[in-house]
């Protein structure tokens, strides 16, 4: 059964290869593709930027680079350690203290996830899909998404950052698409990294690029004032850095210190601005007991099997494209729903919406695809040092670490992993018995 | 010159990357400039406070607040709310709304279900663009109450003022009608921010009128033996693009921009 899939799906890629192979439609996108990589390299932006390593605090940076010597703690940003170390983490500062049932059901998801990144380690991988247009990808992925980003703009008439209620005239299209900045600029910092490791740039050279791409990133994404955006650009393109060998693991744990404080930070900022008496400590707590509460809920309600059968799942598409049959409502919506709250979206964890559709079942499966597909980009990562693998490690483990708290519902975060998935899956080598 | 230089990267003969960030650069700084410099007084329905915030700088400095509110009706689905009307007070994370008829409504914010309105957007639109405090005696004694309102009349003619506003403590002396009947009376009048709790004495009804506008004041008939005003504050509001110069016993002229 599993051999005659293998087949199929080899027979289809062989025909769509063949036939674009020889389309007009490859031609026309390389030569875009060469035309804008051929602009970046000859452009004045690029030059520009070679000024700021004149600012590079060589002695300051040698000392850290002393300390991550000394304390190798490498093995904590191994996935199959981070992420039950996270989500522990995001129980234990919670203000609610979840049932037991929850508990177990974390605990199940945990275990499932580590399980798939164990077995997904079993992979070898060889040259990996795409590496050779990583930069050619990094610069369209950016053009695209930040051509977006102004078209979206335009569109909501003011800056949604500033002015939050313009995210109210945001075209759900064009943000999908300024949504792509952020795996441009991980792919970019990437690319840096493989030159880095090529030895084509030093390694003051690469750290201020790299740097200059988390801001320039960062900053883009911002504009549009969704918090989950910002805090995946700067942990995806921290990791990159990380994986990239441009930073050690003291400068990824500040940046992770720095999003959780920022955070807290922009949450104890508003709650003060709407008179409410919170510590600045207090905020994440609370945000996550919230959260926490909801699956507690759904939890004890529908804990064996689960009582919407997919359809919540489903809502991620049916939401987006209205010729797909199903839910309108987006799946953070029909949450809220169910709570009797009409006018907001509610988030639910990472397994919320997979326990209502299946209930732990469905949190056992789910964890254990997301532990296989990052456990496999994880190996590539290590195994091929390329920047399409880190780049995809980084993207979406810093989606799976967000998503503990914001759930993964949306469909370009959706299209991150199915796409991510298929390079890392065709870059493997096959077993041959 | 070619069109498409594929290899040198340039369209037109420049560089596209270059003048893809040079654009995007202009067009972020335009945005930015009108979002952060032209500030206006529109809010989101999360931002209850930040209006709320707005409003009392407004208010402390004699301005009428208008606003047009747009939001849901609270316990239904999909009845949307857009009028116009008077902002009273703002209570917790909440404003009070008068509207033309007179109604009182409660607008909450985007999330909120006590209240009547679930606000989406809300615009505050003061009455007057300038305002001017005048300098007053006090207290005064009116023979009637329509001689009152030909001394408003005439202060607000001399000064050549769009509207003129008062904040009192008036004593309608042995007034016909009670208490009760003159605060909702007062109370229905539109252009009249607030009306205290009426405080009755053996021959005398006492009201705190809030920022009333004079034409508000003289289409609303009371008959009394005399009146007495205590605690006055008048000001004199101009509707004139330009900035008035200050008229005489008045303090400066504010203008509502200043304030933001």
């Amino acid at each position: 059964m599993s051999s005659l899939s293998v087949r199929v799906i080899s027979r289809i890629e062989e025909t769509i290869k063949k036939n674009f192979q020889k389309s007009k439609t490859r031609e026309l996108s390389l030569l875009i593709l060469s035309f804008l990589e051929n602009s970046f390299i000859k452009s004045k932006v690029r030059k520009t930027s070679f000024l700021f390593v004149m600012f590079y605090p060589g002695r300051f940076w040698s000392k850290i680079d002393k300390l991550n010597k000394r304390f190798n703690l490498e093995f904590f940003l191994d996935p199959f350690i981070l992420f039950p170390l996270v989500y522990i983490g995001f129980v234990g500062i919670s203000t609610y203290r979840p049932s037991f049932l929850a508990t177990f059901s974390i605990l199940i998801g945990l275990i499932s996830f580590m399980f798939g990144v164990k077995i997904a380690r079993k992979s070898e991988f060889g040259v990996t899909a795409l590496e050779n247009y990583s930069s050619r990808l990094a610069i369209s992925l950016l053009v695209i998404g930040v051509f977006a980003l102004v078209l979206d703009i335009e569109r909501a008439g003011a800056v949604p950052l500033f002015e939050p209620f313009a995210k109210k005239g945001l075209s759900v299209s064009y943000t999908m698409l300024a949504s792509l900045i952020v795996p441009g600029g991980i792919l970019a910092i990437s690319v840096i990294g493989v030159k880095l490791r090529n030895g084509e740039i030093g390694l003051r050279e690469a750290r201020v690029y790299a740097l200059l791409t988390l801001l320039t990133t960062t900053m883009l994404i911002s504009l549009v004032g969704f918090r989950t955006q910002i805090i995946v650009s700067i942990l995806g393109c921290s990791m990159a850095m990380y994986f990239s060998r441009i930073l050690g693991w003291i400068e990824i744990v500040s940046f992770f210190m720095v999003s959780l404080f920022g955070i807290s930070f922009f949450g104890y900022l508003r709650a003060v601005e709407e008179g409410a008496g919170i510590g600045i400590l207090e905020v994440l707590g609370r945000r996550v007991g919230l959260t926490l509460s909801i699956y507690d809920t759904l939890v004890n309600l529908y804990w064996p099997f689960g009582v919407n059968r997919g359809s919540v799942a489903l809502a991620t598409f049916s939401s987006y494209f209205s010729f797909i049959p199903g839910p309108s409502l987006g799946p953070r919506t029909i949450v809220a729903r169910m709570f009797g709250v009409y006018d907001i979206s509610m988030t639910s964890t990472l397994f919320g919406t997979v326990m209502l559709d299946f209930g732990i079942i469905g949190i056992m499966v789910f964890a254990l695809i997301l532990g296989l597909i990052i456990g496999a980009a994880y190996k590539a990562t290590l195994q091929t040092h390329s920047a399409i693998a880190i780049s995809i490690l980084s993207l979406l483990f810093a989606y799976v670490l967000v998503g503990i708290e914001t759930g993964l519902v949306d469909f370009n975060v959706f299209m991150f992993f199915f796409i991510g998935a298929l390079i890392i899956l065709k870059s493997r080598i096959p077993r041959h018995y | 010159m070619k069109v498409v230089d594929i290899k040198e990267g340039r369209l037109l003969g420049i560089n596209f990357i270059d003048i893809f960030v040079v654009v995007v650069v202009a067009f972020l700084l335009f945005s930015f400039g009108s979002t952060i410099l032209f500030k206006d007084l529109t809010f989101s329905g999360d931002e209850m406070y930040s209006a709320i915030k707005e409003f009392e700088k407004l208010n402390e400095k004699g301005f009428l607040v208008e606003a047009v509110a747009e939001g849901k009706w609270i316990g239904t689905e999909d009845v949307l709310f857009n009028s116009r009307g008077l902002i009273v007070r703002p209570t917790r994370g909440a404003f009070e709304f008068k509207l033309k008829d007179g109604r009182i409504l409660k607008l909450g914010g985007s999330m909120s279900y006590l209240e009547d309105i679930a606000l989406d957007k809300i615009t505050l639109i003061p009455l007057d663009r300038h305002i001017a405090k005048l300098k007053t005696s006090p207290g005064y004694q009116f023979k009637s109450y329509n001689e009152m309102i030909s001394y408003l009349k005439n202060l607000k003619e001399k000064n050549n003022a769009d509207h003129l506003i008062i904040t009192a403590d008036f004593s309608f002396i042995n007034s016909v009608e009670t208490p009760q009947e003159l605060y909702n009376k007062f109370r229905r009048r539109y252009l009249i921010r607030d009306v205290g709790k009426g405080i009755s004495t053996e021959n005398a009804v006492t009201l705190r009128l809030e920022l009333a506008e004079l034409s508000e004041l003289e289409n609303t008939h009371v008959k009394c033996d005399s009146i007495a005003l205590g605690e006055v504050v008048i000001y004199l509001g101009y509707d004139t693009e330009e900035k008035p110069e200050q008229p005489t016993d008045s303090g400066p002229v504010i203008s509502y921009e200043d304030l933001l």
